[in-house]
């Protein structure tokens, strides 16, 4: 029996220390910093795992809810940090994140803040821009301080969007700029399109 | 609590409200783009994709297919260190029975 238990536990610290090799290189290349774990994550073709995985964040004060790419802790002080992933644009210049992703990754913090299950307010989020194979770009993560004044953007947006939906107010164009109408899908059914 | 979702435990999600429409991150960036192109998906229905959306939808699955594998190691780590140390118990009180 002893000698049984014996091999078994010689057996299962060869395991241990492969498994622990390579969780290190799959954690790096997945871009989870060392002394972060991973809470719970959206990303994947796998529905399985989106099932597993994916948590709705919902912040039922301001009625607002979402599911977040990625949700890290930091191991040693708990802190949680949302993260979006987008894709790197044509010509993405490092360190730059699109307003309207900053704004998404904003609305994490601010679900962070609401929902309970997470219940504290991280001190700041991620956008990690990626290219076609899913490798994080050269200058692409960009991180974002939690704010009063970001935090006050979401809440407003969200207000505006909610009284167009209450009063039925039809939405125009809210920018003159050409290249947003170029790289819109919506463009051919827009009909506010600026000239291309 | 589900899957990857491991803290804190025990707490359950907020009831969704019924006397308001949600807003979610996702439409909150739509209407940041442009309030135009929320308002044709939100409300008109209307469902456009281009190839650059489908390439960073597969680009997020190879993301995705890393975190998992991550998770899935980091768990077998987990359970191979705590049968270790439950085999060293069982182990030590053998002899220590002899």
């Amino acid at each position: 029996m002893i000698q049984f238990l014996t091999l078994l536990f010689f057996a299962l610290t060869a395991l241990l220390v492969f498994s622990v090799r390579q969780q290190g290189r799959a954690q790096g290349a997945a871009d989870v910093p060392k002394g972060y774990r991973v809470l719970a994550t959206d990303l994947g073709r796998d529905t399985r795992m989106e099932s597993r995985g994916a948590i709705l964040l919902r912040d039922n004060e301001w009625g607002i809810t979402g599911k977040v790419d990625l949700l890290v802790q930091q191991v040693a002080t708990k802190t949680v940090i949302p993260v979006e992933y987008k894709s790197a644009w044509p010509g993405f210049e490092p360190g730059t994140a699109r307003p309207s992703h900053i704004l998404q990754l904003a609305t994490a913090l601010v679900l962070c803040q609401g929902d309970s299950r997470v219940g504290q307010t991280p001190p700041e989020g991620w956008i990690r821009y990626i290219d076609t194979r899913g490798a994080v770009v050269s200058g692409g993560e960009i991180h974002v301080e939690n704010t009063p004044d970001i935090r006050e953007r979401v809440i407003g947006i969200a207000q505006r969007m909610r009284r167009a939906l209450v009063t039925g107010e039809e939405m125009h164009r809210s920018h003159r700029s050409v290249s947003k109408c170029q790289r819109c899908a919506l463009r051919p059914r827009c009909g506010e399109a600026l000239a291309i | 609590m589900n899957g990857l979702w491991t803290t804190p435990v025990g707490k359950r999600a907020p009831e969704p409200r019924t006397d308001r429409p949600d807003i979610t991150a996702s439409q909150i960036s739509d209407f940041s783009y442009c309030a135009r192109s929320w308002w044709l998906r939100r409300v008109e229905g209307i469902v456009a994709e281009t190839a650059e959306t489908a390439a960073g939808t597969r680009a997020h699955g190879l993301v995705g297919d890393l975190v998992a594998e991550s998770v899935v190691l980091e768990r077998v780590v987990r359970l191979c260190a705590g049968l270790l140390v439950l085999i060293a118990g069982v182990i030590g009180t053998l002899w220590f029975v002899r």
